[in-house]
Formats: structure tokens, sequence, C-alpha cells
């Protein structure tokens, strides 16, 4: 059990970290000046520094976006370019009917929000026309206007999309809405391939693949922001941002604190629960390995009369129980290992459907725990066979 | 008292639960190279004394000097170490470790002694007729073999003194004169024996038989080979 457990909990943090990475990104990476009107977008060659594991850890994913608006059948809706592999994996909980934009396809494709299909009645296959609102000037772009009056364009983003759900007047800049209104649009026409529901904004966004974003939008090798996954096992989600905004000059990280705390709570509680259940089997072992040294103690209570009879001191007694509960502490040490190993193994692909990492450090540790828990579990029943009067035990009593 | 008793109780007493009188200012002295038998009906005192005698139960009163040291001042573990030193014992129900060969029964006692010599072990086990039973487990030895593996434990590390409780208590007639002949073999080597029994044939063997009855001795006599 307790190699069981000891295995499980060294790989824990690693395996529930890459569980908790369905919740999405816990760090978004930002223009470092957003309110200065300077492009405030980030160079996809700067992205790929993310890649550069020697000089930024534990990035498990990261999914670049590009933003926009536009009109479908004159109701405004917010154009997402993202790459939609990378989106699958760092938030695998989008659910897509269809199927998704081909990053590496070039026919123009598009998904929408599930709310949008609904809205305006398309299904998959039909033709959508998108009307993308021409960029007459950079410095008068969409994430440029929205920091004017809103500090986050993630949540931007989202206030976007309500103009869908008519509450636009609260969420959303009156000026962006009027210039929605009054700005020049091109037509282009996409494939509807796969309706998006995430119960979240992205049901009144459409997406569209980055490079065609880029493309249309005229910001070529460009984003607004980048969403990314960081494992919290091995290190604070801090250093990991900070790591980025030292590699990635013009930059600024914003961790998504509720997610990252959400994560560590997680992993503290799951490691507090196996330190628990791993003192309570060694608490019901030493008990077991207590009552089975009683007894052993009990049948051979004529055997240690006769010991002492022939001269055998205490210390020599106490010695030879102690060899034998040590002897089977390591013996069963030895067992328990090898049985703990499968069942981590078990145990893991049940439960994080991938197997548990082979650990060296384990087999000391259950070897030394099994025999230092047979020895102190052994301390009273070996001072009961100190103890034993051989005058009455060689008498038969 | 005697320079060459190696044995002598003094006004030795030992009573159970403050009330039953076991052993009644006992005076008892045994010398050198003597066998002496104990005898007396059950309660008389007879296993007590040589449980007092084996330093495994000490006296309520009195004192017992055996080789020399006076034995009811030690504690266990020098009680212990004096035992293995000086005293073999030999019990009626023999109390060989049962998982054990013959062999290992008696280096046992070796090992609790000081260090094994295998073939000292040997040696003894041949000295007691068991040479060719050396590997044998107690339960595949008759009665009579086993009391001779006990005995051979209890020559093992030469001590001054045999004490015996019974030692025929459990052997056929048979079996029982092999072991009455090693105790004479035994004592002729000059080993100082004291046996405690309820037989009457091993009563007339010995130099002496000290008779007790409720605790005193009764009728002590000197006996011939």
């Amino acid at each position: 059990m307790v190699s069981t457990l000891v295995n499980i909990a060294l790989d824990l943090n690693g395996k529930v970290a890459k569980e908790l990475r369905a919740f999405g990104a816990n760090l978004v990476l930002l223009p470092d000046d957003i309110r200065e009107n300077n492009g405030q977008l980030i160079s996809m060659d700067e992205i790929d520094k993310l890649k550069d594991t020697g000089r930024i850890n534990d990035v498990y994913g990261y999914a670049p976006y590009l933003y926009s608006i536009g009109k479908i059948e004159e109701q405004n809706v917010v154009i997402v370019g993202g790459q939609f592999e990378n989106i699958k994996k760092i938030s695998p909980w989008w659910k897509v009917e269809g199927s998704w934009n081909n990053d590496n396809s070039d026919e123009s494709t598009i998904m929408v929000g599930n709310k949008v299909a609904a809205k305006l009645g398309y299904k998959i296959g039909d033709t959508v026309t998108l009307n993308i609102r021409e960029e007459t000037d950079k410095k008068e772009s969409f994430t440029e206007k929205t920091d004017k009056t809103e500090k986050i364009p993630v949540d931007g983003i989202s206030s976007a999309s309500q103009s869908l759900n008519g509450d636009a007047a609260k969420r959303w800049p009156l000026n962006i809405l009027s210039e929605m209104n009054q700005g020049k649009y091109t037509p282009k026409q996409f494939k509807l391939v796969g309706t998006v529901s995430t119960g979240g904004s992205e049901d009144n966004q459409v997406f569209i693949k980055l490079k065609e974003a880029q493309l249309l939008f005229g910001k070529k090798a460009q984003v607004n922001l980048v969403q990314i996954s960081v494992l919290t096992n091995k290190n604070p989600i801090e250093i990991t941002a900070s790591q980025i905004e030292k590699q990635i000059p013009g930059t600024k990280t914003r961790i998504l604190s509720q997610i990252s705390k959400a994560e560590g709570n997680i992993q503290d509680k799951i490691l507090f629960l196996m330190v628990l259940v791993t003192v309570l089997t060694l608490i019901g072992s030493g008990l077991s390995v207590m009552s089975t040294m009683t007894t052993t103690v009990l049948e051979r209570r004529k055997e240690i009369g006769m010991m002492k009879a022939i001269g055998a001191q205490n210390k020599k007694i106490a010695a030879i129980f102690y060899a034998e509960a040590g002897a089977v502490g390591l013996i069963g040490g030895i067992a328990g290992y090898i049985l703990g190993v499968l069942m981590a193994q078990i145990v893991g692909k049940s439960v994080f459907d991938t197997f548990i990492g082979f650990h060296l450090a384990v087999i000391p540790v259950t070897l030394v725990s099994t025999v230092l828990l047979a020895l102190i579990s052994s301390k009273i029943p070996v001072g009961q066979a100190v103890n034993i009067d051989p005058v009455i035990t060689l008498r038969g009593e | 008292m005697e320079k060459n008793n190696i044995i002598t109780t003094m006004n030795l007493s030992k009573c159970y639960n403050g009330k039953t009188l076991v052993l009644d200012n006992l005076n008892i002295a045994i010398k050198k190279g003597e066998w002496a038998n104990i005898m007396g009906p059950s309660g008389s005192g007879k296993t007590t004394l040589l449980n007092i005698l084996s330093c495994l139960d000490r006296p309520t009163d009195g004192s017992v000097i055996i080789n020399g040291t006076e034995v009811t001042r030690l504690s266990q573990d020098e009680m212990a170490a004096f035992r293995r030193e000086n005293i073999g014992l030999v019990f009626q129900q023999y109390h060989l470790i049962p998982y054990l060969t013959a062999l290992e029964n008696v280096m046992l006692a070796q090992h609790f002694h000081s260090m094994v010599d295998e073939k000292e072990a040997k040696d003894t086990l041949e000295l007691v007729g068991l040479g060719h039973r050396l590997d044998h487990i107690p339960a595949h030895l008759s009665g009579g073999e086993q009391q001779r593996v006990s005995i051979a434990r209890a020559l093992i590390n030469q001590p001054a003194i045999i004490l015996a409780d019974e030692p025929t208590g459990n052997l056929d007639r048979a079996n029982g004169k092999i072991i009455l002949d090693l105790f004479k073999k035994l004592h002729k080597k000059g080993h100082t024996i004291v046996i405690v029994t309820h037989d009457p044939e091993i009563g007339t063997m010995g130099d002496r038989l000290i008779r007790l009855m409720d605790g005193r001795t009764v009728n002590e006599k000197v006996t011939a080979l």
C-alpha cells in the first residue's frame, strides 16, 4: 500500500497538473502596454519562443488569438482567428459539432458559436458571408479602442460577444458599437464546418484560421494575445510568467489567479489525502504486525523460557525477535514494493489513463519504512517476550 | 561452610503470595563431584528447590552459594550469565526447539554462551550416543534420544553442575536406563549432578539422597553407587 501510494504521490503532481490543464489557460500574454498606440500586437516570431524549453519552463500549450469585428447578415459579431490544433490542446472542453477548422487547409472554412448558428439558422455545410471591417488606420484598431474603456482584452472580447445577446449597452463601449455600424466592410465567403459550444463567450463568436485572419485583418504574423496553459506542479506559475516576460520583450503576462489557485488547492488536497491514507495504512499495518508478533511470542513462550533457562540474556531474546521482525519487514517490503508498483500502474491507468513512472527512490523508502514499521510494532511483543518467566513457562502454565 | 561444597543453601525459604511456604529454612550442602538425588512427595518443594539452585527463581529468605557465588544477590541478567557459565539443565519435557536439528539445538546453547563450535557440538552428541542423529529434528527422535540431546545441550558449555528435573519421567524403562547410564558416566568424569525424581530406583543411585517433606529435609542418607 505504501509503495503504491508513494509511487502515485511522486507522479501525482505531474499527472494532476496535466489533468487540471483541462481547466484551460491559466496565463495570458499581452502586449506590454496596450493603451499605448504602438500597434499593440505580438509578433508570431516572438511567440515561437514559448517552445524554447531551455529558457521557459513548464509551458504545457498555448494558443495565439487575433480578434476583429465583423457582420453576418447585419448582425455584429466578434471574429476570432485561432490555431485550432493548439486550441484543442489547451481548451479540451470545447464541444464542436461537425469538424474543427483545419489549420493546414487552404479552404476558407469557419466555425461559429452555437448561439450564432441558432440565431442565424446556419447548418454545417452552409456558406457564410462574413463582412470584415476594413482596418483603415492601425491606430484605430479594435484592441486599442477596447482598452480605452476596458483594460482586459480577454473580457473585452467576451463583452463584445454580448452584442448578440442584446445587453451590449451594458458591457460594450458605445463608441465601438457605433463604429461597428459606421465602418467599411468587405464581404468574404466561408464554408461552415462546425459549431462551437463552450457555455462561454465562444458561443457568440465566429472562428476562422489564424493565418487567414491575419491576411484579412491586415495583421501579418501578429496576434492580439496568447492564451498559455502552464504546468504548476514543479514551479509556481509566477516563475514561468516572469520567464516569458523576460524572453518576449514588449509583452506582459496576466495570471488567471482563480484557475491557478484552484489548481494549487486541488493538488494540495489530493496530496494531503494521499499522505493521510499512507499514514493510516502504516498505522493499520503496524497494528497488524504487533498482533502477529504478540501471537508469535505467546505461541513460543516455552521456547523463550527454555532459551532463558539455558542462559540467554534478555537482549539476546530481544535481538532474536527484532531480527525476525526485521526479516519479515524486509521480505514484506520487497513483496510489497513489487505489488505496489503493479497496483500503482492499475490506479494510474484507471484514474489518469496513463502509467505511473518508475521511481528508484521508492525502493529504499518502502524497504526502510516496512523494516522500521516491523521493528517499532514489535516493541511491545518483544517486551512481553523479555518478561517471560521461565519458571512458569517451563512448568507448562 | 566447607570449602569443597559446590552448593550451599543456608536458611533457605520460599513462600508464595505470603501464605504458602514451600521451602522452610532449608540447609543443604552438596560437594563438588557429588551426585545428589532429591526426592519427596508432590508439593514437598523439590522443583522449587531445583529452580532456586538453577538461578531461575529467587528465595524469599536465606542464601544460596553456588561455586563460591552468592546467587540470590545477582540481577536477572547476572543470574542468566551465571546460569550459562555454571549450570546445565535437563528437563523432564526435554524442551528442545522443534524446528532445529539435534545439532542446532546443542549449538544454540553455545550461541547463548559465547560462540558456536560445530565440531564440539558433534562430539558432545557423540558422547551421548547420537552421532548418527545430528540432523534430525526432535519430532524424528524418540523420547530417549530427545532427552539425550537435552543432556548434550546441558553439557556443551562444560558447566560445573548438572541439574535435572525428572530426567526419566517421560521415558520407558529401556530409555530411562540409557539416560541413567549416561549420568553415571558423567558422574564418573567428575560432574556434580543433582537430580529431582520420584523414581525410587534413581533414589538408590548417586552419592546422597535428600528427602524433602513440607519444604524441610528429612531422613537424609548417604547412598552408594
